[in-house]
């Protein structure tokens, strides 16, 4: 079929005005598609008793069966009004050697790596509890959590496991990635992170070492920041996360 | 989902609970990102109520359910910027003029229906048959052109653009509001 317009075929001029509908459509969603953002794609579920003081506000002839929708870990802050999603918390204890990146731009690699997830992780009930199994060898695990690629649309690797263990008084992530590419000669690193709960607040915890253990930071509590996140990162400078993630879990 | 819409404006029993469950994470998660667990707890709540007590309000055929619902929220977390800038003390460094009350307010509103845009938008590509999710993730996130996905994907070129036509229709319609929220 021709796409050339013959301005006496209707159907061919129709068909060129729903292209040109089509393409602004594209333009505009892709526009807004690069503005997303890590907290844009998770949901959090609402609190179990928000559906019954919901029902119980309204008049109802019958009263219908909760409905379900997935409870996320419990949140047990009290923030005010929040700061813009824009300046998002980057706290990180290695932010200040991070900064000094070359500030290096570089697209060459951008057909290869998919940006931005756009998939959302909804963080389904887990019961908000971590726990410390026993072990016989020296380091004791703390807790644990299969990262994947689900609903993330970034295929670098299918998953791999992050573990926290306790050496004597020190915490340690143990990251096993066995399918993730090399970054020798790429402008571009993995660096990993812990989100907490409430999608607010997010712990750098830097490049991933290719010996997959990373020390966590004294003051980090886990079980405030339980999501272990894997992203790929372009030597740009920036230290916020690019919304690149390629694997994520829950740590249980 | 559209049908749903409808028994929702006809105030069928149990539409509510259906709505909820289906909108529910993704208002109270929009409400989460400005405020504590508590108040996004009673702005959710709030926001389900007003909606049901005005569902005559709201055109199914002209608009989204779930755009409806992000909006009024957008309004109530607007609501709350207004009352949290009438207290002198907690807005410090602006004065109570009407113009900078309003730049201020209306910097908030540009950026809370930024912030729903996104959120409806990703919800939306999640809900995507599969094959059609990938094919719009890699043209919108990896800025594939429609070769380069067939390529990718191995599928015909002609499936990756009516792929592509038909997901971006699906998430116009997703996003499309037509409705009055004031007052409501």
């Amino acid at each position: 079929m021709s796409d050339e317009w013959l301005p006496d075929d209707p159907a061919a001029a129709e068909s060129a005005e729903a292209d040109r509908q089509i393409e602004d459509l594209s333009v505009e969603f892709r526009e807004l598609a690069r503005e997303l953002t890590p907290q844009d794609m998770i949901l959090l579920a609402p609190p179990p008793d928000l559906w019954t003081a919901i029902d119980t506000s309204t008049v109802r002839p019958e009263r219908p069966e909760a409905p379900s929708v997935s409870r996320g870990p419990t949140s047990d802050t009290g923030d005010a009004i929040a700061e813009p999603a824009s300046k998002r918390q980057a706290v990180s204890p290695t932010s200040a050697a991070q900064t000094t990146r070359t500030a290096r731009r570089s697209r060459r690699l951008r057909p290869a790596w998919i940006a931005a997830a756009a998939a959302a992780v909804a963080l389904v009930a887990t019961g908000g509890t971590i726990f410390a199994s026993q072990r016989n060898n020296a380091d004791q695990l703390v807790a644990q959590a299969e990262i994947t690629n689900d609903g993330l649309p970034v295929v670098f690797a299918e998953s791999g496991t992050a573990e926290v263990l306790r050496d004597g008084t020190d915490l340690y992530l143990d990251l096993e990635l066995p399918d993730l590419p090399s970054t020798t000669g790429e402008d571009a690193f993995y660096e990993v992170w812990m989100i907490d709960t409430d999608v607010v607040g997010m712990v750098s915890l830097g490049v991933v070492p290719s010996s997959g253990r990373v020390d966590l930071p004294d003051d980090l509590d886990p079980t405030a920041f339980p999501v272990v996140d894997i992203s790929v990162e372009p030597l740009d400078g920036n230290p916020t996360h690019s919304g690149q993630s390629i694997l994520r879990g829950v740590l249980q | 989902m559209a049908d749903l819409d409808h028994r929702f404006v006809s105030g069928e029993p149990g539409a509510l609970a259906e709505v909820y469950a289906e909108h529910g994470s993704l208002v109270y998660s929009y409400c989460r990102r400005r405020l504590d667990e508590e108040t996004a707890k009673e702005v959710t709540q709030d926001v389900f109520v007003s909606a049901w007590r005005a569902r005559d309000r709201f055109d199914a055929d002209r608009g989204s359910l779930r755009t409806w619902l992000m909006a009024i929220a957008k309004n109530r977390l607007i609501d709350l910027y207004r009352q949290q800038a009438r207290r002198p003390q907690t807005f410090s460094g602006v004065t109570e003029s009407g113009v900078d009350l309003v730049d201020t307010i209306a910097d908030h509103d540009d950026e809370l229906e930024r912030v729903a845009s996104r959120m409806m938008l990703a919800t939306a590509i999640r809900e995507l048959p599969e094959r059609a999710r990938t094919v719009i993730e890699l043209s919108f996130f990896s800025q594939l052109t429609h070769h380069e996905i067939a390529e990718t994907t191995g599928l015909p070129i002609g499936t990756v653009k009516s792929d592509i036509r038909r997901s971006l229709l699906k998430l116009k319609q997703s996003l499309t509001t037509a409705h009055e929220v004031a007052n409501v």
